[in-house]
């Protein structure tokens, strides 16, 4: 959810333009310019402190601590529990699962983003808004109520699209929820629910480029079709790049869906499907903190990769634009 | 995340069971505990204790409430304990030093965490609960027993017997077989020349009780407190694999799971048998599958031929006591175990069967005056002997064999894949899902 | 969060379009594809709605308008109110308090925050941005296990506080109050201010605040969406029944429902099946809907940062 929010965000910096550089300061109020800053900024800091690097430091502390009443799996030195969860057989599953939904998920997904914003950049006129609006409905039942919908959709006793399942043979739940199916369901979740934010990030990138340049091509005589593959499409593609990584970053967090779909297929899916669910049976159900906290630091890591890629590939800071 | 079938299915349709059961229960009422509660009673004033259950457990609380009216009682109730509900609640008490019920009710698998050294809940309550009480559960005390000491009071068994159809039997010629061999010889019969009906289900979480356990397939077998012997090469495993294998792929046990949605329509009234718990009679058969009455019966537990009996259970709840509470806390938390698992009038009005061996005729006798069942003398004796002849081999232990099986077996059912897969997956989820909870494992 | 993007992009629509319209074979083909996808959306979204309408025994039909009637509504409620003794509501009560706490929270903290950010120079403000921006990026449930570990040092597991001040940590929230101000505050406003002797917290309370509506209304919703459709972290730090917000208690409603569970809830003397599920969704975004018709106003003024392109 905040992914997304903070994709809005990027949309719009980029639709900000270019900001003219600040010039001179007045020198007086300099010496009083600092304490007042950090006085106003402090209920965030405190807050980033207990909520984000406290327990991120943390958790790095408690991954190097041993665990106890393990048996044979206490495992020796410092990177005990590094090593306790890297051999747990559920490790590369639940890694391999984020994996095959993003693959299925992200090319299907990025197409359509970009497709029906290119399509509605073409014609921004009422139909276009209404479109765009549609889409964004979805975003109001984001978490456990997209789940519900999608549970009515999927579950073949109560879905009014049922006759797609009856297609494939399948009658019951269990049988649409399998395993090997869980990564197109997730899709089509992740799908329903973000592509009418993406299309604003990816709008926002359209409506930044330079009208002199769409107008050039057009006096060159090219299609609104070949405009769109040849002028826009190269000139979104650092947004492009964006929904990419932040999307791959905001797959290793899958956590309601899969642990839910577990619940109500009566345990044919996994309850330790995607990673976060591991480090949840780490910390609740093998009462394993140490596990638990080598996940996390495994997980923040992962996804801080992405992060740093992403801010150093983007002008979120405001200030790196030349 | 713990998959709650195991746990709520005890408290199924307290509707139902009071129909069939209450009538059952008014002349024995009071007669055990009567006198003797009072006086206990008296010595207990000023206890105060949290008793947590879930909802089908209030009448017996409300009862013990009644009985020792000295005894303060605050009900702490669950619904629902999906995502390892129960554990977090008992990790946090831990963590806060505080807040622990004073007496639990929960079934096997909890049992086997609360009892573990990293929730370390239970108390040892083996001289707090009448020797004579304890000598009437029999067998059934062997839950609750680890290293001489006792951790729980058995409240219900789910002991496995043959459920079959006598309409069908009799229309058809059949008598029910008695062994395992008899009972896939009959199926393959049943498979040809009934093509759709079923002997049985393979789809859920209690599969493995009712096809492993009887076999004293090693699946769960605590050897030490934290050493487990599973061994799926064992031929007492290899029996049942080919078993089901043979009777799934003849299309005459059905890979669908007795709890789903659809099981009523799918199999429902072409279940012509299957082995299955004691409360199959009302909760499948009646409720659930909602066959006509004067139809379902049940024989004695298949056993494996030239074997001894032995059967599975299917769950079965059990009341744990706060190693915590102390003083007169304590013994009135002992006191509302003993009486919940011990009084005549709660066990017969219980919904499950009790595992308190002198309130056992008496259910049985309650069940029989609903009239639904055919053939109830012999439904008696089929209950009534299966619930001696559990095997004690087979262990609750902190991972679930039954959510494994869901995961693999089930999995690969309703996925199209073959049951061998599932199996050699459910082999493997199994000794690393022990050797994940510091299981040692030996084969 | 779509709405006030939504906005954004709407806002502006300059475009080099060709004025002729003709009837092209791409142009159809745009607009059926717009149509088609617009239509799925649609249908996904009020056959749902209208599932709360039925009866549970018109599910079995496939016709989405089969057994509608106002009244099942009332039926719907009175079966998830009485699921648990009434816990529905405890859950919204729950909800409200954390993400209502978590709102004010990061309203007070990302607010003046984000002022000092964009106007203010002091050591480290790079940093601080910097990790504001990673934070954002980072998925917020990838820390939950470590503020697990945390809250549980501080022996404040099942408490609702410390859920309402995690969620009021919102980067993103810093983050849209730095742009606001960055945007539209004009430098020249602080410096008059500064040159009339205002000290520097004077210059934020009456120059900057009074501008500051627009990013008040847009951080508060975006931080009521975020935490109001927060799962994990409430399902980790309160494990017990009646302190759990609504996102976790849906979730037990559809578990424990008998649909779901028909053996295990066959006790329960609540019936729970999709009507009833769907209806709990749709109280459960109630809220949502209403804090985005407050925020729409200010929305759907462009926002500032909308705004700013030309």
């Amino acid at each position: 959810m905040q992914l997304e929010t903070a994709s809005a965000a990027r949309g719009v910096t980029a639709a900000r333009g270019q900001r003219p550089r600040s010039g001179l300061r007045r020198k007086m109020n300099r010496a009083r310019e600092p304490l007042s800053a950090y006085l106003l900024a402090s209920p965030y800091l405190i807050l980033l402190a207990v909520a984000g690097l406290i327990p991120a430091g943390y958790a790095l502390v408690e991954s190097f601590e041993p665990s106890s009443g393990l048996g044979e799996l206490q495992g020796h030195g410092l990177f005990a529990n590094y090593q306790r969860v890297f051999s747990d057989y559920r490790f590369d599953s639940a890694f391999l699962h984020v994996g095959e939904t993003l693959l299925v998920w992200l090319p299907i997904f990025i197409v359509i983003v970009v497709g029906l914003a290119l399509l509605m950049h073409q014609r921004p006129g009422r139909l276009s808004r209404s479109v765009q609006f549609i889409l964004y409905l979805p975003g109001a039942l984001a978490g456990i109520a997209n789940f519900v919908l999608w549970l009515f959709i999927l579950d073949p006793t109560v879905s009014p699209i049922r006759f797609l399942a009856h297609g494939f043979g399948e009658t019951t739940l269990d049988q649409v929820a399998q395993p090997a199916h869980l990564p197109i369901i997730l899709a089509a979740m992740l799908i329903f629910l973000g592509t009418g934010t993406w299309i604003v990030i990816v709008f926002g990138g359209l409506n930044n480029i330079p009208d002199e340049v769409l107008e050039a091509a057009m006096i060159d005589g090219a299609s609104s079709w070949q405009i769109a593959w040849k002028v826009k499409l190269p000139l979104i593609r650092p947004w492009i790049g964006y929904l990419t990584l932040v999307n791959i970053a905001y797959g290793f967090q899958l956590f309601l869906e899969p642990s839910v779909l577990s619940q109500v297929t009566h345990g044919i899916i996994s309850p330790t499907w995607s990673p976060n669910e591991l480090s949840y049976t780490y910390a609740y159900s093998l009462l394993d903190t140490g596990g638990a906290a080598a996940l996390s630091v495994i997980l923040l890591a992962v996804t801080m990769l992405i992060g740093i890629v992403v801010i150093l590939r983007s002008n979120l800071l405001g200030e790196g634009r030349s | 995340m713990r998959w709650h079938h195991r746990r709520t299915r005890f408290g199924v349709a307290l509707v139902v069971a009071t129909s069939i059961v209450v009538a059952a229960s008014a002349s024995i009422a009071g007669a055990a505990n009567g006198s003797s509660s009072s006086r206990a009673s008296s010595s207990l004033a000023g206890a105060h204790i949290t008793i947590l259950a879930d909802t089908t457990r209030e009448p017996a609380i409300k009862a013990f409430e009644k009985a020792y009216p000295s005894v303060k009682v605050t009900i702490e109730t669950y619904a629902n304990t999906g995502n390892n509900g129960l554990e977090q609640k008992f990790a946090l008490y831990n963590q806060a030093g505080s807040g622990w019920p004073d007496v639990f009710f929960s079934n096997g698998n909890d049992l086997a965490w609360a009892s573990s050294s990293k929730i370390n809940y239970t108390a040892n309550i083996s001289s707090g609960v009448p020797a004579s009480l304890q000598k009437g559960f029999g067998h059934n005390l062997a839950v609750c027993e680890s290293g001489g000491k006792l951790y729980c009071l058995p409240n219900d068994i789910g002991q496995v017997v043959l459920w079959y159809n006598a309409t069908l039997f009799k229309q058809w010629g059949y008598s029910p077989p008695k062994t395992w061999q008899q009972y896939e010889s009959l199926s393959l019969k049943i498979a040809k020349d009934h093509p759709g009906y079923f002997t049985g289900l393979a789809g859920d979480v209690n599969a493995p009780d009712r096809y492993l356990w009887p076999s004293g397939c090693p699946i769960s077998t605590l050897l030490a407190k934290n050493t487990v012997k599973i061994d799926l090469k064992a031929p007492s495993c290899t029996r049942v694999e080919s078993l089901l294998s043979t009777l799934l792929a003849a299309k005459v046990v059905s890979p669908i799971g007795l709890f789903d949605t659809d099981a009523p329509t799918q199999v429902g009234a072409k279940l012509v048998m299957t082995p299955g718990a004691s409360w199959y009679g009302q909760f499948i058969f009646q409720a659930d599958f909602k066959d006509p009455a004067h139809q379902i019966t049940a024989s004695l537990p298949l056993h494996w031929a030239g074997e001894k009996a032995g059967t599975g259970d299917e769950g079965g709840g059990l009341w744990m006591v706060s190693r915590h509470a102390t003083g007169k806390d304590l013994a009135a938390a002992i006191a509302a175990a003993t009486y919940v698992t011990t009084n005549h009038k709660i066990l017969t009005t219980n919904v499950t069967f009790p595992a308190y061996a002198p309130a056992q005729n008496a259910w049985i006798d309650g069940l029989g005056k609903s009239g639904y069942f055919a053939d109830f003398p012999q439904l008696k004796h089929a209950l009534k002997t299966a619930a001696s002849e559990i095997r004690t081999d087979t262990n609750y232990t902190q991972y679930i064999p039954g959510n494994i099986w869901s995961q693999t077996v089930t999995a690969a059912l309703s996925g199209g894949q073959s049951f061998a897969s599932g199996w050699n997956a459910f082999g493997t989820q199994l000794d690393q899902q022990a050797l994940s909870f510091g299981y040692k494992v030996k084969q | 969060m779509s709405a006030g993007a939504q906005a954004l992009a709407s806002a502006e629509t300059p475009h080099p379009g060709k004025t002729r319209r003709r009837i092209t074979v791409g142009g159809v083909a745009r607009v059926t594809t717009l149509c088609v996808v617009a239509a799925v959306f649609l249908f996904l979204l009020v056959t749902f709605m209208l599932a709360a309408f039925r009866t549970r025994q018109s599910m079995t039909s496939a016709n989405p308008l089969s057994g509608l009637a106002l009244g099942n509504l009332r039926y719907d409620w009175t079966q998830i109110r009485g699921f648990d003794s009434g816990l529905f509501t405890t859950w919204y009560k729950n909800s409200l308090i954390v993400c209502g706490g978590g709102t004010v929270l990061s309203l007070l903290s990302g607010i003046p925050s984000g002022y000092a950010l964009a106007k203010l120079r002091f050591p480290f403000r790079r940093t601080v941005l910097m990790v504001t921006i990673l934070m954002m990026v980072i998925p917020n449930t990838v820390l939950v296990i470590p503020l697990f570990l945390e809250v549980e040092k501080v022996h404040a597991l099942g408490q609702l506080w410390p859920v309402a001040v995690i969620f009021g940590f919102f980067p993103f929230g810093t983050y849209l109050a730095f742009i606001h101000f960055e945007t539209a505050l004009p430098k020249e406003l602080i410096e008059a201010a500064r040159v009339d002797g205002l000290s520097e917290l004077g210059i934020f309370a009456r120059v900057a605040l009074p501008v500051s509506k627009q990013a008040v209304a847009i951080v508060g919703f975006f931080a009521f969406l975020a935490s109001w459709t927060n799962y994990f972290l409430p399902l980790v730090l309160l494990p017990v029944g009646n302190q759990q917000t609504l996102t976790v208690g849906l979730e037990q409603l559809i578990t424990g429902s008998q649909l779901y569970d028909p053996s295990g809830a066959a006790g329960s003397p609540v019936q729970l099946y999709m009507p009833q599920l769907v209806f709990a969704a749709v109280l459960q975004t109630a809220p949502l809907l209403v804090i985005f018709l407050i925020a729409q106003r200010f929305l759907a003024r462009g926002t500032t940062v909308g705004a700013v392109k030309q």
